[in-house]
């Protein structure tokens, strides 16, 4: 029985699986009972048929619709008021960085210290601010496939929040599993739990669902909720449609126009219940939908990259990056809101300074990543293949 | 004067308030911004340097 | 989904040992991570180097 499970449960192990299958002995009573070896033959067949398909991983969950909401949007990099930041280079292999950074007016702490360490299979980083508050972030990747993640956030008067990720990527799917706040102590889960699976269904076409369960007070009986995904890859554009339980559909769009710039189309249908009172003052449920589209897009030049959306909700941004020097760097943020009137502007500087000897020369373009020297040829050659701005 | 502008108002309101009217118009955003993005208006966008 | 039946007093003690990580995890981290990273250096910099936001080339 044991060896029957044991090629069954081969179809959750990558490659070696699908390149080395066991053929079962013929001589075994497991194998040469008629059912089981029914089993086999169309567990072999459907590993052979997933082989030839040439299905390629589909990446996380997570990252859905990450061209569009990460890449071309700037909604996670907007910030407001002055901010500056100082990193210090140590090493690049592994890499080592420190960084200091300053802000005045804008939602992040007025000052923050992070520290940065990246092995090939451990990435750890660090930031606590002047609140003595930690963001802390540890990755491990056990092999090519599998990695765990730990996400804390220690701030001394909020309650601490902890979260333990697990990825499992295949050549076809991926798997993720995800707790916050875990507590099995009492008499019941409490946390949030959270199973995602994203498998490959052609090598363009992939679909996904995600199941979480959340019992955040004790004594009250936990929710549960289910979201389903599709994502099509279609080489030069994707798009991607999200149908999440709470009642949220979220459908995205992204091409890549040119080399140097990218577009992206997300919109967001929101549909809730809200309690209001009818003419008779008295309270009724009524149904609310909420719905944004936002249109972006993402130029890309050697020494700049400019970010610019609008949304239906009558929001403007914008946000530049631009490189002045190998070690500094501006930004600047915008946006105006123009249906409400209100608009926010920020600032940056970033300055990178070495820790050591090569990291000033890796600095100054006189060595590469790997330690060689670098001829002037190759740095002009390097130079002409983004057009200059 | 004012009677005449009330009177398109509240007819304007009775859709607009129907909840499935944004949900609408998004997805015609939607179509219309996908439409957008693959034509060649967005192809000329990109900027000829050099 | 049913957790596991411990004593009020094993509980207690897990309640403490989960603070005390949570003090340990909330203020050994930063160091931890400035060490991996130091030792890994080629120049293994002085702690003000490593601290101080001016290049030390």
């Amino acid at each position: 029985m044991s060896s029957n499970f044991g090629d069954l449960s081969k179809n959750l192990v990558p490659l070696t699986a699908y390149t080395q299958i066991e053929q079962p002995k013929n001589d075994g009573f497991w194998t040469s009972n008629p059912i089981f070896s029914f089993v086999n033959n169309v567990q072999n067949s459907i590993i052979n048929h997933r082989n030839s398909l040439d299905l390629i991983n589909p990446g996380t969950f997570e990252n859905i619709n990450k061209e569009v909401s990460r890449d071309v949007f700037l909604n996670q990099l907007q910030f407001k008021g002055l901010r500056a930041d100082i990193s210090k280079t140590f090493s690049m292999k592994p890499i080592f960085q420190i960084s200091h950074g300053l802000s005045i007016g804008g939602q992040s702490a007025p000052y923050s210290f992070t520290s940065m360490f990246g092995s090939e299979s451990t990435f750890i980083q660090g930031t606590l601010d002047n609140d003595l508050s930690l963001t802390g972030r540890l990755n491990h990747a056990w092999d090519k496939h599998i990695t765990s993640k730990v996400t804390l956030q220690l701030a001394q008067s909020q309650p601490a929040m902890c979260q333990l990720e697990h990825d499992y990527q295949s050549n076809d799917f991926s798997l993720n599993l995800k707790a916050l706040n875990p507590n099995l102590l009492d008499d019941s889960f409490q946390g949030v739990a959270v199973v995602s699976l994203l498998q490959s269904i052609t090598p363009k076409l992939s679909l996904g669902i995600e199941t979480v369960y959340s019992a955040l007070q004790k004594g009250i009986p936990g929710d549960s909720a289910m979201s389903l995904v599709g994502r099509y890859n279609s080489g030069n554009w994707i798009a991607s449609l999200q149908a999440q339980g709470q009642g949220a559909l979220v459908a995205s769009f992204w091409r890549k126009v040119a080399s140097n710039v990218e577009a992206g189309l997300e919109t967001n249908i929101q549909a809730g219940i809200k309690p209001s009172m009818n003419e008779l003052m008295q309270p009724v449920y009524q149904t609310f939908i909420e719905a944004n589209t936002t249109l972006g897009c993402k130029y890309e030049f050697r020494q700049s990259v400019y970010r610019g959306q609008i949304d239906s909700k009558g929001q403007v941004s914008i946000l530049l990056e631009h490189r002045v020097l190998p070690t500094l760097g501006l930004l600047f943020s915008a946006s105006i809101d123009q249906f409400k009137n209100t608009a926010s502007v920020g600032c940056g500087l970033s300055i990178e300074v070495a820790g050591s000897e090569e990291i000033l020369m890796m600095q100054n373009g006189m060595i590469d990543a790997e330690g060689n020297v670098i001829q002037q040829q190759q740095q002009q050659q390097q130079q002409q293949q983004l057009p200059q701005l | 004067m004012s009677g005449f502008q009330q009177a398109p108002q509240e007819a304007k309101s009775s859709i607009t308030s129907n909840p499935f009217f944004s949900a609408a118009v998004n997805v015609g955003l939607f179509v219309a911004g996908v439409i957008f993005i693959q034509s060649p208006l967005m192809d000329m966008m990109v900027p000829q340097l050099q | 989904m049913s957790g596991l039946n411990l004593s009020e007093e094993s509980k207690e003690r897990f309640g403490k040992v989960i603070e005390s990580s949570k003090n340990i995890a909330h203020y050994a981290w930063l160091p931890l991570i400035l060490y991996l990273g130091w030792q890994s250096t080629s120049n293994k910099p002085s702690l003000i180097n490593l601290l101080s936001p001016l290049p030390t080339a």
